[in-house]
């Protein structure tokens, strides 16, 4: 799901649009210090791979089709920092020149697609994968990219304080639960064919896994990508949360008025506080996450 | 590439290279200009709710640059669909203002990026995004699939057209063999890319 521009709020623009340059400067670094010069043409070319692979259809059930999507099969092949590099290209092709996706959402889409939904997939193979398992390992690394990148573009909707009716809702969750399982089936039989066709291309030495941190972080990311969601359908619940943690008096003055030409007639202000709170306590639960992960990590290096 | 091809496979995206090389004022502006003034629109359009008046000069820049007005508005249309489940879903929530502004501004979003598009090569803004501070290696990526996406779709189209041959409209198993095949060829196709690359002098590329 491409997030239009005019859709988002600044708040949540501002804080995606962050977040994913952060995440992205840091993977293409990791990607051409890590990498030979060869990689770059390769990039490039399972970018567009992407782009045509979408033009091969898969017969579902009662005569529809529907297609790869690619965030996981870049992430297996590749490995996760030059998959989100080449996730990043792609998106940023399609707002431009295919009219998929904003250009100032950008930021969104990538931080969905390109940042969760391929972190999200890499864990979730490198957790699994081994021997016999590899095919359920690539499905659930397929399942879980199309449902996190889903999940959190609808959490980023809600923030904005666009309001989806319960039934609606209900419906959006159920086709992207069918397009996560489509993908997962997708992604382990292209890697199912590719390993009969050529078994050498995916053996490439592997970092050894850390399954309890890649558990812990997998965990807190499927936990927090569905809490906000939850959080952003029933906002009464996540004011009352926001009350007990203390954060509606710190965020108060925080978003008094940047922008007061914003808080439109159409925009209801004391939804916009909450998601604004909502987010709030997300990015803190993001740093605890990232601080108590680099702990566990020396620690355990020590 | 066989025309035909072309044609069936990409007439969405082949359109902006067709545009792009025109003469005008407008194409020879600094495109670092252009994607500056690009970003400040788009800005406006998502913070200023009356912001379609700025709509009323789009014909200007369009005439200026001898642009095809009435294809350049069909082209921005894409984004409707999506955009139109949303806005529907809110009215549906209660919120018709709300639904109206998630109508409009996408689609007046995607005129003035379209604009830009079509006044500017894509490897113009690329370099200027590069000038602008935008990360090296994802502007190379996107050079790159530009570059080979046309070529990659040719030879899918072929791939599709001979797996519906062999029964894919009814295997799921075809499909995937036809998406290995091309994901398989692509890697012997970089590879030969980045030796090309190297017997015409390229360093590195950082």
């Amino acid at each position: 799901m491409h997030i239009p521009d005019g859709y988002l709020s600044p708040p949540v623009l501002g804080l995606a649009g962050a977040t994913s340059l952060a995440t992205v400067v840091a993977a293409s670094r990791r990607a051409s210090g890590a990498l030979d010069e060869s990689r770059v043409p390769l990039m490039g070319v399972m970018g567009a791979f992407v782009f045509a692979a979408q033009m091969i259809n898969f017969p579902v059930a009662a005569g529809a089709s529907g297609h790869l999507l690619g965030s996981a099969l870049l992430a297996i092949t590749l490995g996760a920092a030059p998959a989100m590099v080449v996730m990043t290209a792609i998106l940023a092709i399609q707002a431009l020149l295919f009219q998929d996706g904003g250009v100032l959402a950008l930021g969104a889409n990538v931080l969905n697609m390109a940042v969760a939904g391929v972190g999200a997939a890499a864990w979730a193979f490198r957790l699994l994968d081994g021997g016999r398992r590899r095919r359920l390992a690539a499905f659930a690394a397929g399942a879980l990219s199309a449902l996190v990148a889903a999940c959190l573009a609808l959490a980023e909707l809600g923030a904005s304080g666009i309001r989806i009716p319960a039934g609606a809702l209900a419906a959006t969750l159920g086709v992207f639960s069918l397009t996560a399982v489509l993908e997962g089936v997708i992604t382990a039989a292209v890697l199912a064919a590719l390993e009969r066709l050529q078994p050498t291309l995916l053996e490439r030495p592997r970092p050894a896994a850390r399954p309890l941190l890649s558990g812990l972080l997998l965990a807190s990311l499927l936990l927090a990508t569905g809490g906000f969601l939850v959080a952003s359908a029933l906002p009464d619940g996540l004011e009352r949360l926001a009350e007990v943690l203390g954060i509606v008096g710190l965020e108060r003055p925080l978003m008094a008025a940047p922008l007061p030409d914003y808080e439109a007639p159409w925009l209801p202000a004391p939804w916009f506080r909450k998601a604004a709170a909502g987010l709030l306590g997300l990015a803190a639960a993001a740093a605890l996450c990232w601080a108590g992960g680099k702990w566990i990590a020396k620690w355990r290096n020590a | 590439m066989d025309c035909e091809v072309a044609q069936r496979v990409g007439p969405r995206h082949f359109i902006f290279d067709e545009w792009s090389r025109g003469h005008s004022p407008l194409h020879r502006l600094d495109a670092r200009a252009k994607l500056a003034a690009t970003l400040a629109l788009l800005l406006a359009t998502s913070l200023w709710k009356d912001s379609w008046v700025l709509l009323a000069l789009y014909p200007l820049p369009v005439l200026l640059a001898r642009l095809p007005l009435p294809a350049l508005l069909w082209r921005a249309a894409l984004v409707l669909p999506f955009s139109s489940l949303f806005a529907l879903m809110s009215w549906w929530g209660g919120d018709p203002q709300r639904a109206m502004a998630l109508l409009w501004k996408p689609y007046a979003s995607a005129l003035w990026v379209v604009l830009l598009m079509a006044a500017t090569p894509l490897e113009d803004v690329l370099a200027a995004a590069a000038r602008l501070g935008a990360p090296r290696l994802v502007l190379e990526v996107m050079h790159f699939i530009w570059r080979y996406l046309g070529v990659l779709s040719e030879q899918a189209w072929r791939l599709r057209t001979a797996a519906l041959a062999r029964g894919a409209d009814r295997s799921f198993e075809v499909s995937a063999s036809s998406v290995a095949v091309l994901l398989a060829s692509s890697y012997e196709r970089a590879a030969r890319v980045h030796r090309a690359l190297l017997a015409r002098g390229a360093g590195r590329f950082h």
